[in-house]
Formats: C-alpha cells, structure tokens, sequence
C-alpha cells in the first residue's frame, strides 16, 4: 500500500486540490501532500467518512470521528504523518489518539487594522504561523498537550503588535477536549506612534528591584524596573519602548536579568494589571502611563509621567506653577498674598523661635511655598534662600526679637516691566488669593483670585487717578 | 459413517467420523476442521438503505458485501464446527457518501447453523458535511 489521493475532497471543500490529501490504509497515516489551500476539520473528516464506506476501504478502521462539529479525534491508530500536516487544518480541534496529542484551535475575533500580523507564544517560545499566513485573521491548530502532557497549561497567547498601531494581547488555556477557541484582539492606528521612530533612541531597560521618589511627598517607592529614557520626551520614549517590544524582536529584554523575549514581554510582574496597547506604559494626552512598577527617569518632560509603584499607588510628579500679573507698568507696587475669608492672611505662620538670620515657625511650611522668596512680619519684608523643615534660612535683615505671625506673598515687589511673576511653587491644593496693584497716580487696583494646578494669572486695570495731585 | 462396504475397500462420505477399517484397506472424505457444517441466514434489519455492508472474519477476511437497497438484508453464510474462529463475524455498516449520512456502526455475531437475526442500530451523522 502507498499514498492514495482521499477521493471527493473538492465535494467538501472546492477550494481544495484533488490531490492535497492523501491516506495510507498500511500505516495508517494521513498527511497534507499538496496545494496551499487550509481546509477546515470538518472538511476532511467529511471527506474521510465518505471514503469511509467505499467498498475497497471497508476492510479499514474508519479513521476519524467527531465528537462535536469542531472537536475531531484520530481514532483506531490513525494519525498524521507529521506534525505540519496540521497546519494546513482550521476550525477544529483534533485529538491524535495513537499519539496522545491534543491539537486545539485557535483564532482570533475583534477588528484589526489593515495588515496587522498576528503571532502566537507558547511557553516562552513562537509558534509557527500557518502556512501561507501574511496578515489578518488566524484560524490555527496549536499543540497543546504532546504524549499527554499539558503545554504550558494549555495556554496560547496571540499578539498583535506592530509599529504604529496599537499593540494588543490576548492568553486563553483551551479545554482539554480541545475545541475551538476564540481569542479578542483588536488594533488601530496609534496617533501616538508614527511609527517613525525605528530605534530604541537609546532608551534602556534594567530590571532589579529599585526605590525612587518621584518628589509626590511620599518619599521612595518600589518600583521593579528602570526605564531610562536617555533625555528623549515622554513621547519619543513611549515610541522607543513600543519599538523595543516590536513582533520583530526576539532579543532578551534586558538579559541577564530578564530573558524573555522583547516581544513576548508584557509585565513586570505577573500579578500587576496588564497594560497591553505597550506594555511599559501607554500614552494620552501628552503624558506617559506606566505600568506598574516601571520607572520612567531621565526624560526631558518629567512632569508628563504618571507612574505606579509596585504597590500599585499612582505617582504622580509634583506641578510646578506660578502666580502672574500683567498689565502693570515698572514701578508699581504689586502683591498678591494668600486670603483667609478674603482678607490676606498676615498669620500663615506663627514665629517659634529666630536667630540672627533664620525663622523657625511652628509648622513646616508646605511644598507650595517657594524655596526662596520674601516674607513679612508685620510691615517689614525679609529675604529667605532656603527651607529645612520649619526653618526658613537665609534670613535678611536680622530677624532676632520679632514674634507672632508671618506669611509669605506670592509677589511682593515694584514691578519692572509689563508683568511680574512670582517663584515656582509646587502646587497642592487650591487656595485663594487678593491681588493689589497699587502708585501714585493711579487708581489702586484690587481683585480676588483662586490659584489652581495651572497657577494663577490676573491682569491689572490701571486706571489713571485724575484727582491726586 | 456411511459408506459402501466393497470386499476389501470402503468409501466414505462426507461426514465425519470414526474410520472402520473393513478388510485391508479402507478409503474415505472427511471434512476438514476448516470445512463448513452448514449454513446461516443471517438477516440485517432496520437498515438504512444505501448503506455498505461488510461481513468479515475477526481476521478481515471478506465474507460478504452488499449495498443494502431496502431495510433488511439476508446473507448465507457458511457455519464451521463449533469453536472455529471462522464463525466469529464482524458486521460493518457504513453510509458516508451521499446524505443522508450516518456513524459507522459496527457489531459482532457468532455464525451457527440455521437462522439469526441482527437489528442494526445505526445513529446519523449530523456533522459530516
């Protein structure tokens, strides 16, 4: 006995050759002997039923059966003359009895933009794709348990992930008996991906467990993995880092440390929420989202991270803002200073103790105080250069015998030019504030504002007093 | 035995059995441990018409096919003496080609003399395109 061409394939499948199928009643094997045409499961088992009762095959053990319309056994020591032949095979499931193999399908639902090729992990490693596969849609058998043992739990994973789209994965065990198995994944044009960078730009990934402080006031935090962004923008290294998990890249994320390949990373640990349209962080509205645990450093924007610890607390970097006020001329008196009931509030703080050039007040002043500025007591205005912990250092003039309150203007000078600005601060809560413009020959000027995370900005009206001589 | 007694020869039938042996010499047929005793009718009932019959020995041996064309079918069959694995006779139905379509079904008898009937109980096969 020898190869015979299965009679009456193109009855179940026109697409199929007549001679891309063949049987050997001897060894009691199948195998896919030509053309390039994947036929379904059904297809061939159909056609195996139908050769099944011709009168010269009746001596034979009938060498499929169904289970369900997409869950197939090779039955009575049939089996496939090798492992390939599956491949021209989709939409079911075949279990290969003599060989104790389970050969799942798998394929993918959910939209995928034009020419999105999808690859598939198994265990760590790649699956061949199926004969023929370019891009679009997979239908595929995938080995899932050989000689009776599960793979990897029975697990396959598709991946979608190509330059200028959104990345996409999805992990499904299938059951032991096989079956057919949907997989969602979707991709689009990512408006946040060119595609244009095709480099790393030098971005550098280390994994190892690290602490860092973001500066949220929450001190050092855990994070699992350091991205450094070689001074590109958030954006550029959220392009680098799409580039580095690219389908292409099989090198090791970051060997030794992390051997899995770059395009089958996904987490950096695998109880943390997955973030799969790029798996160290996504990107919207100018700002970086990182996974968590990922350390995005040394990027130009710094304030455009929000990141999460490997505690899974967002970390957010402190917004620096600043109080302005335009429409003045040099020479005005301007002040803008924080109000309480809408009055200024002359006792932010309270003086615990002073030395010849420092003021300890009773509480620290908070981060939305500038390092280095002015302050009053009562009537007469000190320099500060620094802040530690309650103490305001660098105090001139001499600051010794003064007790009782004082507080810090935001601006508290003689306008040079057309504005003036106060120093960067670090925003913390909304506040209140008055603004005063005041000089001789013209109107004072006063008006109420709230200072925000975008600062706070007022324009003086200078109104010419006609009456002061 | 039956034989007709010649002065110094016998001729035997068919039948098995002991050899007497008359005057000097004595000459006879006996059937083989491998030669039938009889037959069997063997009827197939509640068959699907269009269906491929086969019987065979345990050893894959034809015996018989036929495409049934109605709902039962008879078949003679030889009978071998008792104990022969010749008599153990597997039936296959098949019906996979035109639809309406059915599972393979597969049963087993034992051939004896005389008649014996065998109800087919064939389940179709909803998913055979």
């Amino acid at each position: 006995m020898a190869w015979v061409n299965i009679p009456n394939l193109t009855t179940y499948d026109a697409s199929l050759g007549a001679g891309d199928w063949q049987y050997d009643e001897s060894t009691k094997k199948l195998q896919h002997a030509a053309g390039t045409h994947r036929t379904t499961v059904n297809a061939l088992y159909s056609a195996l039923m139908d050769l099944a009762d011709n009168a010269d095959f009746m001596d034979s053990d009938v060498p499929m059966k169904a289970n369900t319309p997409t869950e197939y056994e090779l039955i009575n020591g049939w089996v496939m003359n090798a492992d390939a032949d599956f491949g021209y095979l989709k939409g079911g499931s075949i279990k290969d009895n003599a060989a104790n193999d389970l050969w799942a399908n798998f394929y993918n639902l959910g939209t995928l933009k034009a020419g999105t090729v999808l690859y598939i992990e198994q265990n760590g490693a790649l699956v061949t794709s199926p004969p023929g596969y370019a891009s679009g849609d997979m239908d595929v058998l995938v080995k899932v348990t050989s000689g009776g043992t599960a793979i990897d739990s029975r697990e396959v994973s598709f991946f979608a992930r190509n330059l200028g789209d959104t990345y996409d994965v999805f992990t499904i065990a299938a059951p032991a008996t096989g079956g057919r198995n949907p997989i969602p994944v979707s991709t689009a044009t990512d408006i946040n991906d060119d595609s244009g960078t095709l480099s790393d730009g030098g971005v550098t990934i280390a994994f190892g467990a690290t602490s860092q402080d973001i500066g949220d006031g929450g001190g050092s935090q855990p994070y699992d993995v350091i991205v450094d962004g070689n001074g590109l923008s958030t954006s550029a290294a959220y392009k680098a880092l799409k580039y580095i998990t690219r389908r292409q890249n099989s090198a090791a994320i970051d060997n030794p440390e992390n051997t899995t390949e770059a395009r089958f990373y996904r987490l950096a640990n695998g109880a943390y929420p997955e973030v799969k349209n790029c798996p160290f962080g996504s990107y919207a509205g100018g700002k970086f989202f990182g996974a968590q645990g990922v350390w995005l450093t040394n990027v130009s924007d710094p304030n455009n991270r929000q990141l999460i610890d490997s505690n899974g607390v967002t970390r957010t970097p402190p917004v620096s803002i600043t109080a302005t006020v335009t429409g003045v001329a040099s020479g005005d008196r301007v002040m803008v200073a924080r109000t309480s009931g809408g009055v200024i509030n002359k006792s932010q703080f309270t003086i615990a103790s002073v030395t010849t050039n420092s003021i300890t007040a009773t509480v620290a002043p908070g981060a939305d105080i500038p390092t280095s500025h002015t302050q009053r007591i009562a009537d007469t205005i000190y320099t500060y250069t620094g802040i530690s912990g309650a103490t305001f250092t660098g105090v001139t003039p001499d600051p010794t015998g003064s007790t009782g309150g004082f507080y810090v203007p935001l601006i508290d000078t003689a306008a040079s030019g057309a504005s003036v600005v106060s120093p960067s601060m670090i925003y913390v809560a909304d506040f209140d504030v008055t603004v005063r413009v005041r000089k001789k020959g013209i109107q004072p000027f006063e008006n109420s504002g709230t200072v925000t995370s975008a600062g706070f900005t007022a324009s003086a009206i200078r109104t010419t007093d006609t009456i002061v001589s | 035995m039956i034989g007709i007694p010649f002065p110094i020869t016998q001729i035997f039938g068919i039948d098995r059995g002991v050899v007497v042996p008359i005057g000097s010499t004595a000459l006879g047929s006996a059937r083989l441990p491998t030669d039938p005793i009889g037959t069997q009718t063997l009827t197939l009932t509640n068959l699907v018409s269009g269906s491929a019959i086969r019987i065979e020995e345990a050893d894959g041996t034809l015996r018989e096919y036929r495409e049934a064309d109605a709902t039962s079918e008879a078949f003679t069959l030889q009978v071998y003496a008792a104990g022969s694995a010749k008599n153990d006779l597997v039936v296959k139905v098949r019906k996979g080609t035109a639809a309406p379509k059915y599972l393979p079904y597969t049963t087993y008898v034992t051939a004896a003399v005389g008649a014996q009937s065998v109800y087919i109980a064939q389940f179709a096969d909803p998913i055979a395109a």
